[in-house]
């Protein structure tokens, strides 16, 4: 039976599969995720769920989730279902499920609020805030004492910054090991009563802070992202009846992306699925780059991979790339495994079972023929921005129906891309050459921006303007219509309106604009359609902010995102309301603003990436990082170099920071709560120190094996000779993997000393 | 002995029999004040006094005239109790362990009782740390086991007992509950010390001292010869025993209880409780007609099968019906949460068009937010069709007009320091003065704010531009000054010694508000809760008084609360406790609605389509012809409040001590409450259902509750 068009590997799986702990490594392109679905849909087709029990998809993204249905249902009425009989949900979401069905066996109640990274990121600054001003002499005494005026400012605000990641570091591991903060703060009394050589005062910091941080979430019955995930486990833990009783709710559990579960999510599903043991996880642990940001780690995927009960079985077919692009993640890998420096590293970084295979003749999605690898050093970091720049544009022109991406391993050097391309945008302005994704996905912008101005609006109805911004924050975020050729008409129009008599006409008032001004009838429309939605939302204005915003947000928007946006962004300003209980519409459009301005990073889990597509003929400028799951024509990786992507554990490090003596707060306070919690028992703080950046290295190698994945037929590797005011080198990596020059033969890839001139003319 | 039970479905016609008893009392010569009848609220107490205006009029004797001129003795349940407590108090306090047993008791409201709660709670908030609540939240739950106690009648000592021996948990829950408990025990102590009453000490007075109490039974036995109680369902255990009382001592008794009932948990109704009344009665059940084999399909006989449906979830029972229409799941499927709003508002555009009155429709959802009110409010109106809505268990706070009251007391109060906005005061504004929209009134604040300065709006100023008004119009000026000049008289009469708010605000509504050129009563609901707003603010402030608050702010007992964390300390600098300020500071931070006072029921019968919460809709005493049941998807149809730290069943008197609470009977309690509801929903209506839903909730995400899985099959 295979309706799906599946691959051999994936029918395998798809229909030998009937129960049980079952591993899937799949590398890159493989589909995955197509494979889940045809999966569960099976299962579905052949009576395997009763009718009050669901199959159970857990994904990491919300954009993930949105697309795992669509496939189920597709899959399903291939085979001639009803799209009934499965959820999907991210972990968080099942977290969710499991905490809301059952609040009281997690220690909290009903109304308890969830902080998606924006609010409890803001209320993690806020207590180091407090902190900072608490213990203002103590806390200052770190930095060195002959400073200027101008630089002890500057760098009062980067220790700042320092002090935030370092309380970040401790919170979430100490959320990860499960200690409330009293524990936290009973070992660090502990160890100094044993004598112990001191307490790094960084965990000191940090543990302070997590204290204030966990009593603020805690007065306001919050919970962020890793309290959610422990709550689900307590509520799980404490009564193996509900337990029970979800697992037969949910007979098979389907994990997507499994490699980034962290151990409390796999706790979760582990003990869903502690009765039934039908629990499928696919992964690619070559793809594990959350590490740094979660508590993940891909040694746990592979620990589940070798567990005797476990079944493994691979996806190794891939469609996506050319052979040259393929070859050189398997050669990535390969070296990786056989010869990296470091040992640890080649144990744990890459993972031989992810070598990727091409589609066999007859293939559905066959690979593109044709690829090619290229390689360029620049003189400077301007240099390898602006000429990168200029070669993705020249290449979105000639080629508009390819997908292009530039990813940046920083934020910092996209950033860099960004002004690049912005001068070049300003030369052409008749068409649109990028599309900026560095932070915020584009949807959360949009949302955003448009329930700011609409605030606004509610806010200080008496400005003409804001009706003005208003339009166009609506006509960037497409949402209703503006010819561009009477834009400026109907702005002067609504600009010189009464708006009083605009948005509520008294029967025997004045007309609302200005004598002698007629009106085409489309125009006419537009003004009079805006102004009854403005009338509409000043009546709502009275109402408490949130559910204001839930009612712009109806009218508006009507993608499922868009509304699950700004549901969230309405609950994280009810929050801000009951903070600031004197706060205004327009703080409250301020908040939004901050969103909706890039200020604030928007890094959600439930939003990267949410609906974001490659558009054709559009450059993508976005980070490694986020690139993941998405593929382009040609991709080109930029700062592919030895800061990067370093090798020796025992070289210099980014976390380091000068000012401090060369110590990396958050790392150290980390290892050493982490030694401190008896989580790595028998090692000293020197070997966890080691540890920590060895796990680093290996991160980022798979960054790496991300970024040249990404790319279907060409791929662009570059880096600067000098950065950062010093001599800079190509990663070690891809110095060795490039070394024998075979790829370079098959590929026509080639070293140039100049810049590139090969794509014709100046743009 | 002429003592009936009588018990049958919603809209069988029982409490016709019970006023046609009342009738046919009055009729054959009984005094109506020898007549007792207890109703759930008081809105029920209607058509019992209706019944007897016919009898009056006809009274041509001046024996009978004089007869039945005495006031038929009706009460709620709770307010009997209540009563009596009062009546009596000089007799039990004594021995109640009041300190000052002969001073004149103060009832306290609810805000008054978190105000207080939250100060003694203070000292003990790290006894709470293994659980993530607000303060408030956990007020709450010490309040509700304060009152569980009381109305089911256990003493709080056994509290943190009996929740421990139901918990099954592995994580060790003893020191949380034993917190609860203590800080209850102080709440209590306290009260006791400064002769005060909530709710659950006047109910434990009534339980402990009044119905045990042999002149207490000599009393109701001479005054009380006749009971009449409608859905005793509703009533927790102690009314059942005074219930048992009175069938000991009166001539005649007639009790109803409505099956499916028992939805006024949180006052700790009890079915259960109620039915051990029947074996003192001829019970009496009374069958429904519209589940006869011969009768035509009705909403009543869905019901009945729905709620069998969601009990024996496992049996396939066929669920179909002609009374039923689902406006979902069709070929285009509901998809948006807005598109579901203005399905229902289309389709009672339709009704009404072909003749359906707007007050026999019903819209019932399991919560009902300021969006769907605002929504459908806003949809209904294309049709020319209002809309009353009723929640009365909604926070003060949450009302605009409430909030606008407060600013204007800030108007009135300018020592107080807290100036109004300008977009404060123009919401204010904009809900006082008739006709006034928000832009115009923001026109006018924008107008004081410049007039001002850098004060901000401490009071309302003088506003005489000219173009002002003409942009304004001219009709708003004289409602603006009206407000102004009182708000200023006010201040220069109160310069010397501060009035009390609920004074202000009675002054403000009866002297401005109630002018032309002001709202009028449009929006019943919102003037029900000013007046609850003013009564919360007196009682609020008895209790102060009572206590003397004021000064013991300083008190050991009492420590720095974490309101001030959140911006809303209450104390200003000098130490001492303004009782205005903080009666609008408890009122900004509480989340409970008075929903343990036995209040008068917002009987708002004027015309519109009815919106309600399902739980108000069964406890009022509303029929329909038309019931729209939105959301049918939402969880929360079937989810119950949950709260660790207080347990509706567990602290009941049905539970058996020391047994667990399992998963099971969580899930029984969960398919029993959600099945109640929809039976009781649906023989509340008499022609048709229509089921409402959309595949995304208004938070944009996909909910598939119980009742959604019951109804899949429709």
């Amino acid at each position: 039976m295979n309706p799906l068009n599946l691959r051999p590997q994936q029918a395998h799986i798809v229909n030998t599969y009937a129960g049980g702990r079952l591993a899937v490594s799949a590398v890159p392109g493989s589909g995955k995720t197509q494979t889940l679905a045809a999966l569960a849909a099976h299962l579905l087709a052949r009576g395997m769920v009763g009718p009050d029990a669901e199959i159970l998809v857990v994904t990491f993204t919300n954009s993930a989730v949105e697309n795992i249905k669509a496939r189920i249902r597709l899959a399903l009425r291939d085979l001639g279902l009803g799209d009934d009989g499965f959820r999907v949900l991210t972990l968080h979401g099942l977290a969710n499920a499991v905490v809301r069905e059952r609040p009281d066996l997690a220690g909290v109640a009903s109304d308890y609020h969830i902080d998606d990274e924006l609010s409890s990121g803001r209320a993690l600054s806020d207590a180091a805030r407090w902190f900072t001003q608490q213990e203002r002499d103590y806390w200052l005494s770190f930095l060195p004492s002959d400073l200027t005026q101008q630089q002890r400012y500057q760098l009062e605000s980067e220790w700042f910054d320092e002090t935030v990641r370092v309380a970040a570091e401790v919170t979430k591991l100490a959320k990860h090991l499960r200690l409330r903060p009293a524990e936290v703060r009973a070992l660090i009394l502990g160890a100094g009563d044993a004598g112990r050589e001191g307490i790094s005062p960084f965990l000191r910091i940090g543990a302070v802070i997590y204290e204030r941080y966990d009593r603020v979430l805690r007065a306001g019955s919050r919970l962020d992202f890793d309290d959610l995930i422990w709550a689900a486990i307590r509520a799980l833990n404490n009564d193996d009846d509900f337990c029970r009783r979800l697992g037969r709710r949910w007979p098979f559990i389907l994990e997507d992306e499994a490699q980034d579960s962290t151990p409390l999510q796999e706790e979760i599903l582990a003990l869903l699925s502690r009765e039934h043991g039908n629990w499928v996880r696919v992964g690619d642990p070559n793809q594990a780059i959350m590490t740094t940001f979660t508590a993940s780690d891909v040694r746990f995927f592979r620990a589940f991979k070798q567990r005797s009960d476990v079944r493994a079985m691979p996806l190794t077919v891939s469609g996506r790339s050319a052979p040259e692009i393929i070859a050189l993640a398997n050669r990535l890998v390969d070296w990786t495994t056989r010869a990296h420096p470091e040992p640890d590293v080649w144990r744990q970084a890459l993972s031989a079972d992810g070598i990727i295979q091409p589609t066999p003749p007859g293939d559905p999605q066959p690979n593109p023929v044709a690829g090619r690898i290229r390689l360029q050093a620049f003189d400077s970091e301007d240099a390898e921005a602006q000429k990168v720049a200029q070669s993705a544009v020249r290449f979105v022109l000639s080629a508009p129906d390819k997908t292009c991406a530039i990813l940046s391993p920083t934020h910092a050097f996209g950033h860099r891309i960004l002004r690049a391309l912005a001068e070049i945008q300003a030369r052409h302005p008749q068409r649109a050459l990028y599309q900026d994704q560095l932070r915020n996905a584009q949807p959360v912008r949009n949302v955003a921006r448009v329930l700011a101005q609409a605030v606004r609006l509610c806010g200080q109805p008496t400005n003409t303007n804001a009706l003005v911004e208003l339009r166009s924050a609506m006509a960037e975020a497409g949402i209703g219509s503006s010819g561009d050729a009477r834009d400026n008409r109907v702005k002067a129009l609504l600009r010189s309106a009464r708006p009083e008599r605009l948005l509520f006409p008294l029967p025997d008032a004045a007309p609302p604009l200005p004598a002698g001004l007629t009106l085409r009838e489309d125009e006419a429309r537009e003004v009079y359609a805006l102004a009854a939605l403005a009338a509409h939302w000043l009546r709502a204005s009275v109402l408490p902010v949130d559910q204001l915003i839930l009612a712009i947000a109806q009218q508006l928007f009507t993608q499922e995102n868009d509304l699950a946006i700004a549901h969230s962004l309405a609950a994280s300003l009810r929050r801000y309301m009951m903070l600031h209980p004197d706060a205004l519409l327009a703080d409250a459009a301020r908040e939004l603003d901050a969103i909706a301005a890039n200020r604030q990073r928007y890094l959600s889990s439930s939003l990267i990436e949410a609906g974001f597509r490659p558009a054709a003929g559009q450059i993508t400028l976005t980070t490694m990082h986020k690139a993941k799951g998405l593929e382009w024509d040609r991709v080109y990786l930029t700062c592919v170099d030895e800061v990067e992507f370093p090798h020796d554990a025992s070289g210099e490090f980014r976390g380091q920071v000068w000012y401090l003596a060369g110590h990396d707060p958050a790392l150290e306070a980390r290892v050493q709560l982490e030694a401190l919690a008896g989580g790595a028992s028998g090692w000293t703080e020197a070997d966890l120190l080691r540890r920590a950046r060895l796990e680093y290295i290996a991160e980022r190698l798979r960054l790496l094996y991300v970024g040249i994945t990404r790319a279907r037929s060409d791929l662009f590797i570059s880096y600067s000779r000098r950065r950062m005011e010093r001599d800079n080198r190509l990663a070690l990596a891809m110095r060795e993997v490039l070394r024998d020059g075979s790829l370079a033969r098959s590929a026509g890839w080639l070293e140039q000393t100049k810049p590139d001139t090969t794509n014709g003319a100046d743009v | 002995m002429s003592k009936h039970y009588l018990v049958g479905h919603p809209g069988v016609g029982k409490t016709a029999a019970l006023v046609a008893r009342f009738t046919e009392l009055i009729g054959s010569g009984v005094r109506p004040d020898r007549i007792l009848v207890l109703v759930p609220q008081e809105s029920h107490a209607q058509r019992f006094k209706s019944a007897l205006a016919p009898a009056r009029s006809a009274a041509s004797a001046p024996h009978e005239e004089r007869r039945l001129r005495r006031a038929p003795e009706i009460h709620t349940f709770f307010g009997l109790a209540q009563q009596h407590v009062s009546l009596f108090f000089p007799r039990i306090a004594p021995r109640a362990g009041f300190a000052n047993p002969y001073r004149e008791p103060v009832w306290m409201n609810v805000e008054a009782a978190q105000y207080l709660l939250e100060r003694l709670m203070s000292p003990r908030m790290a006894e709470f740390e293994d659980l993530r609540m607000s303060r408030t939240r956990l007020l709450i739950q010490i309040l509700d086991n304060l009152n569980r106690a009381a109305t089911t009648g256990f003493p709080l000592e056994d509290l943190a007992r009996r929740l421990a021996s139901a918990w099954h948990g592995s994580e060790p829950r003893e020191r949380a509950y034993r917190a609860a408990q203590d800080v209850a025990l102080d709440f209590r102590r306290f009260c006791l010390q400064h002769t005060l009453v909530d709710f659950s000490l006047g109910m434990e007075l009534f339980a402990t001292h009044l119905l045990a109490a042999d002149f207490y039974r000599e009393y109701v036995a001479a005054r009380y010869r006749h009971v009449l109680a409608d859905n005793i369902e509703e009533a927790a255990p102690i009314i059942h025993d005074l219930l048992r009382l009175l069938l000991e001592t009166s001539e005649s008794a007639m009790l109803v209880e409505d099956d499916p009932g028992g939805f006024r948990v949180s006052l700790g109704a009890s079915p259960q409780s109620a039915r051990s009344l029947r074996a003192m009665c001829q019970v009496m059940p009374v069958p429904d007609p519209r589940l006869q084999p011969d009768a035509p399909d009705s909403p009543a006989r869905f019901g009945q099968t729905l709620m069998r449906v969601i009990i024996e979830r496992e049996s396939r029972i066929p669920l179909r019906s002609t009374a039923v229409e689902k406006l979902y799941g069709g070929d285009v499927p509901t998809r948006y949460w807005a598109s579901m709003v203005q399905t229902v508002a289309d389709r009672i555009g339709t009704l009404v068009c072909s003749g359906a009155q707007a007050h026999e429709i019903a819209v019932v959802a399991p919560v009902v937010e300021d969006v769907l009110r605002f929504e459908l409010e806003e949809r209904l109106k294309r049709y020319g069709v209002g809309l009353r809505v009723v929640r009365p268990s909604r926070p003060l706070y949450d009302q605009p007009l409430v909030r606008a009251l407060v600013t204007l007391a800030r108007l009135g109060h300018p020592d107080w320091e807290q100036p109004a906005s300008p977009q404060e005061l123009a919401h204010a504004l904009a809900l006082v003065i008739a006709g006034l929209d928000v832009v115009r009134a923001q026109l006018i604040a924008d107008a004081a704010r410049r007039a001002c300065g850098a004060t901000g709006i401490l009071a309302l100023p003088v506003l005489d531009e000219a173009a002002l008004w003409d942009r304004v119009g001219a009709t708003f000026r004289g409602p603006y000054d009206a407000l102004r000049d009182w708000l200023t008289a006010w201040v220069v009469a109160h310069r010397a010694r501060a009035a009390p708010l609920d004074v202000f605000w009675r002054g403000l509504m009866a002297e401005v508000l109630s002018q032309p050129g002001f709202v009028q009563s449009e929006d019943a609901a919102a003037w029900l809760a000013c007046d609850k707003l003013i009564a919360s603010a007196r009682a609020f402030r008895e209790v102060f008084e009572q206590a003397d608050l004021a000064s013991s702010a300083g008190d050991e007992a009492f420590h720095e609360s974490e309101m001030s964390v959140l911006g809303l300390s209450a104390k200003p600098s000098d130490g001492k406790v303004d009782v205005g300020r903080a009666y609008i500071a408890a009122l900004a931070q509480s989340t409970l609605a008075a929903e343990y006072v036995p209040e008068r029921a917002p009987d708002v019968s004027g015309g519109g389509v009815l919106l309600t919460p399902a739980y108000t809709y069964l406890t009022g005493e509303y029929r329909s012809r038309y019931q729209f049941w939105l959301d049918v998807n939402a969880l929360s149809w079937h989810e119950r409040f949950y709260q660790p730290l207080t347990h509706p069943y567990v602290l009941s008197r049905d539970w058996a001590p020391g047994r667990r609470w399992t998963d099971e009977d969580e899930q029984r309690a969960s398919r029993d409450l959600l099945a109640r509801v929809m039976g009781g929903l649906a023989f509340r209506c008499r022609d048709k259902i229509y089921l409402a839903a959309s595949e995304l909730n208004v938070a944009g995400q996909e909910e598939r509750g119980m009742l959604a899985r019951a109804l899949r099959d429709l």
